[in-house]
């Protein structure tokens, strides 16, 4: 980690191609000029003189300075500073590149087919070539392989985070990416990660993606815990199954109706205190019906361990590392993850 | 849980509390003695020795601001409403800073090396937290040196910001 370092960012990179913008700056494909390696830079201005370096590129770096040796979490390189063209500081976080994430991924099988592997099509055709509708096929075995191996490890990134304190409160498939032909899972985007290991006054409820927000920070509970990730984790689920949210809500009534019109209006009996929350008040009762009205494709094992990460009441919902023990994951091949 | 809620609880970490007129939790109370204690302590050694080895940072004043380390750690926590932790957490990256860079807690450099942690703190540890440039206010710096200090300060420290709960509880157990 440099401050003046013999090279300046720009002089160790070349920009390739902008692939993302965010807050704080832009995300580029750059090539490190003296190894040839492939890499993303996130540029992160600090034009904004009032607020100096933003918390969330504060505690992204700090956090994954921590946890980037875990396979699922993405891998932070270096830090450099530097300054722009109008002699303004920027900082430049280097991140391992990764082709996709699982947002575009799950958008590309609900276009088509065609973004499946070709040595996998391979396979496939050596063992079945005489399948009727081949793309259909090819779509539903092809995810029916990598969901288990998505699935499992996602947990195992999350259980890594929670088990070094670290509470993500942004998992949704945009943060999660991938590598298209390894099927490498990462953990990315940690700008609203927060430790837990510290006592604090009070956490927001501004975290979490609507969607993917757990019905305990949607109804104001003041301290939450590593539960709210597990929430994410079980949409998430959901998501890759069907291809399309679970709960998707636009405001946050909504999105708590979402939730109890699939999983029942919570009570005292099945969620104790759930009438004691600060944003708790008279909601239409509905009851709870089967997640596989919601949830058709997925067999008997994946609804169960879908229902243990949507638990209403946070301490019964199933930790990351209780889940790669589920027996949902019991006939994968776990030596490579 | 029972012994670190006792930690917290004795240490007034938690709700506020009415037991000292101040209002100042205990553990900033005796935060603030250990480093004006510390502060004696240095500069009586850094005089006898007479090795200048204290090297001049941008955490220096070109004289020493005239608040005590107690008062200014009292504005700073009155204006900037954060968790009581936030600066048990800056005095470890305080500590972190020293290991690393070498140097001495003094006069001189004391109020800004306290308002730099504490700011990084809130900005690690609390979800509500203020500009920059309130900082600077509250410190009596301009935001300029506000934003060069915390630069400096986290590339020191290499980002390392995370603290565990082992290492926050046994500050809290010398502080008690």
């Amino acid at each position: 980690m440099e401050k003046t370092g013999v090279l300046s960012a720009k002089e160790a990179f070349e920009k390739l191609e902008k692939v993302g913008e965010g807050t704080y700056g832009k995300v580029y494909r750059a090539r490190e000029k003296a190894t040839g390696k492939i890499v993303a830079l996130k540029k992160t201005r600090l034009h904004e003189d009032e607020e100096g370096v933003p918390p969330t590129t504060l505690r992204e770096v700090s956090i994954l300075r921590m946890l980037s040796r875990d396979p699922h979490v993405v891998r932070l390189m270096d830090v450099k500073q530097g300054q722009n063209k109008e002699g303004k500081t920027v900082l430049y976080l280097v991140f391992e590149y990764m082709d996709t994430d699982l947002k575009k991924f799950i958008r590309s099988f609900r276009q088509s087919g065609e973004t499946i592997p070709p040595h996998i099509i391979k396979v496939i055709l050596s063992i079945c070539p005489s399948i009727f509708n081949i793309r259909f096929f090819f779509v539903h075995l092809f995810l029916s392989i990598w969901l288990q191996s998505l699935m499992y490890q996602l947990c195992k990134g999350v259980a890594f985070c929670h088990g070094h304190g670290i509470l993500h409160r942004d998992l949704k498939p945009h943060n999660l990416l991938m590598d298209r032909k390894t099927m490498m899972l990462k953990i990315a985007d940690l700008g609203l990660a927060r430790a837990f290991t510290v006592p604090i006054k009070k956490y927001t409820h501004e975290i979490l993606t609507l969607w993917y927000r757990a019905p305990e920070v949607l109804l104001g509970a003041t301290h939450y815990s590593m539960a709210v990730d597990m929430w994410s984790v079980g949409c998430i689920f959901a998501e890759l199954v069907t291809k399309q949210a679970l709960f998707p809500g636009d405001s946050e009534l909504q999105q708590l109706l979402h939730i109890f019109r699939l999983l029942g209006t919570p009570n005292e009996d099945v969620w104790p205190g759930v009438s004691k929350l600060m944003n708790w008040h008279e909601y239409p009762q509905w009851n709870p019906q089967s997640l596989s009205t919601a949830v058709p494709s997925l067999d008997e094992l994946g609804l169960d361990l879908l229902s243990q990460m949507l638990k209403y009441e946070p301490s019964k919902r199933i930790s990351a590392k209780k889940a790669m023990e589920h027996v949902y994951f019991d006939d994968l091949d776990k030596r490579h993850l | 849980m029972a012994i670190k809620s006792e930690t917290y609880k004795s240490l007034e970490l938690g709700a506020p509390s009415k037991s000292h007129a101040s209002g100042t939790p205990l553990v900033l109370l005796n935060l603030s003695s250990n480093w004006e204690r510390s502060i004696l302590k240095n500069e009586k050694l850094l005089l006898t020795t007479r090795k200048k080895n204290d090297p001049v940072t941008i955490f220096h004043g070109s004289k020493a601001p005239n608040l005590s380390v107690t008062h200014y750690m009292e504005r700073i926590l009155k204006y900037s409403h954060c968790s009581p932790s936030c600066f048990v957490i800056a005095q470890i990256y305080m500590d972190r800073f020293f290991q690393k860079k070498g140097g001495y807690l003094t006069s001189f450099n004391a109020h800004r090396l306290l308002i730099t942690s504490v700011m990084v703190a809130v900005k690690f540890l609390d979800d509500k937290y203020y500009s920059n440039a309130y900082y600077a206010k509250v410190g009596g710096v301009s935001t300029e040196e506000m934003n060069r200090m915390e630069l400096e300060f986290l590339f020191n420290l290499e980002f390392r910001l995370f603290v565990t709960t082992e290492l926050f509880l046994k500050y809290c157990e010398k502080l008690g």
